[in-house]
């Protein structure tokens, strides 16, 4: 999953305008226990997974993404029509992506689960869990039971 | 709603330190609750849900805070931050009655807190286990916020 190095910025284009903010469904990264490893291999090797992120990056308008990683640690994301490339792992029950473009920072991802959709959280240096997650995603082919499904 | 907790350990080891706190003073670490109603998952909701809030926190001794921000949380779940002329995105929810915020920026490290309520006044108190040991569940708050455009009208009413 890409991750912008520098830049992430305010846009308040509301995902769920229905919603009143709370959303009890999402996970919680204190109390929950995220994808093993086996778990990860049977959710993200040769997959390609669509997804919509949390929030917006400068010079990106759309939330949702696609992202194929493949079985030989290739990986290719696709956000408003620009493609990257770059290779993939998972590594201590975490999902790391690394990007050709040297602006986009390699990061680690903890998955959890809610229905068939997975939440992304980086992990921070310390090596917990982020608070927020950065993204949500299915995998191709499968309508997203999460809620609210926007995925 | 506040920035990494290096403040919060500041003020943890003034606690461990032992330094006095002077009764006048509504610092971190005087403890609003007794004198408070904790706010459940539907009373932050209303409260919150399209509120512009102006909130403080890095309290000195002196009950003074130094660090101020203002965060507007916009019905459809998205908020802005702002803090020294910085405005971030974001996005806040309710969770087992507490208010959480989520930040893409590393700057805002995010988190649920159990709001508590005097007066006009609204005080946070982290949920989180990791954040300063002793802080769950402690007489700790991180951060107090009115609506934009009140005056606080709590500090007597806990001194």
């Amino acid at each position: 999953m890409r991750l912008f190095a520098l830049f992430t910025i305010a846009c308040l284009s509301p995902l769920h305008a229905a919603a009143l903010g709370p959303d009890e469904a999402y996970p919680d990264v204190e109390n929950e226990t995220p994808l093993t490893e086996a778990e990860l291999r049977a959710a993200f090797t040769g997959k390609r997974h669509l997804g919509s992120y949390n929030f917006l990056s400068r010079g990106i308008t759309t939330y949702a993404f696609e992202e194929t990683t493949n079985s030989d640690g290739s990986l290719r994301h696709v956000r408003q029509g620009h493609v990257d490339t770059g290779q993939w792992e998972i590594s201590d029950n975490t999902v790391c992506y690394d990007y050709d473009d040297p602006n986009l920072l390699q990061a680690c991802f903890r998955m959890y689960s809610r229905g068939n959709c997975y939440y992304h959280y980086q992990v921070s240096v310390e090596g917990y869990a982020k608070f927020g997650f950065t993204a949500r995603s299915v995998i191709a082919g499968e309508t997203a039971n999460c809620e609210p499904a926007y995925v | 709603m506040f920035r990494p907790p290096l403040y919060k350990l500041g003020t943890a080891l003034l606690l461990t330190l032992g330094l006095t706190v002077t009764a006048a003073a509504q610092t971190q670490d005087t403890d609003i609750r007794p004198d408070a109603s904790q706010l459940s998952g539907d009373e932050i909701k209303t409260v919150f849900s399209d509120a512009h809030m102006d909130g403080a926190y890095n309290f000195g001794r002196n009950g003074k805070a130094v660090s101020f921000y203002t965060e507007k949380h916009f019905p459809d779940g998205t908020l802005t931050y702002e803090e020294d002329g910085i405005v971030d995105p974001g996005r806040w929810f309710v969770r087992n009655d507490a208010l959480c915020f989520m930040y893409p920026s590393n700057k805002l490290s995010g988190g649920c807190f159990r709001v508590y309520q005097i007066k006009n006044c609204y005080y946070f108190y982290t949920t989180s286990r990791r954040r300063v040991p002793g802080e769950n569940g402690q007489p700790y708050w991180t951060a107090r916020a009115v609506k934009k455009g009140e005056r606080a009208g709590c500090e007597k009413a806990v001194s």
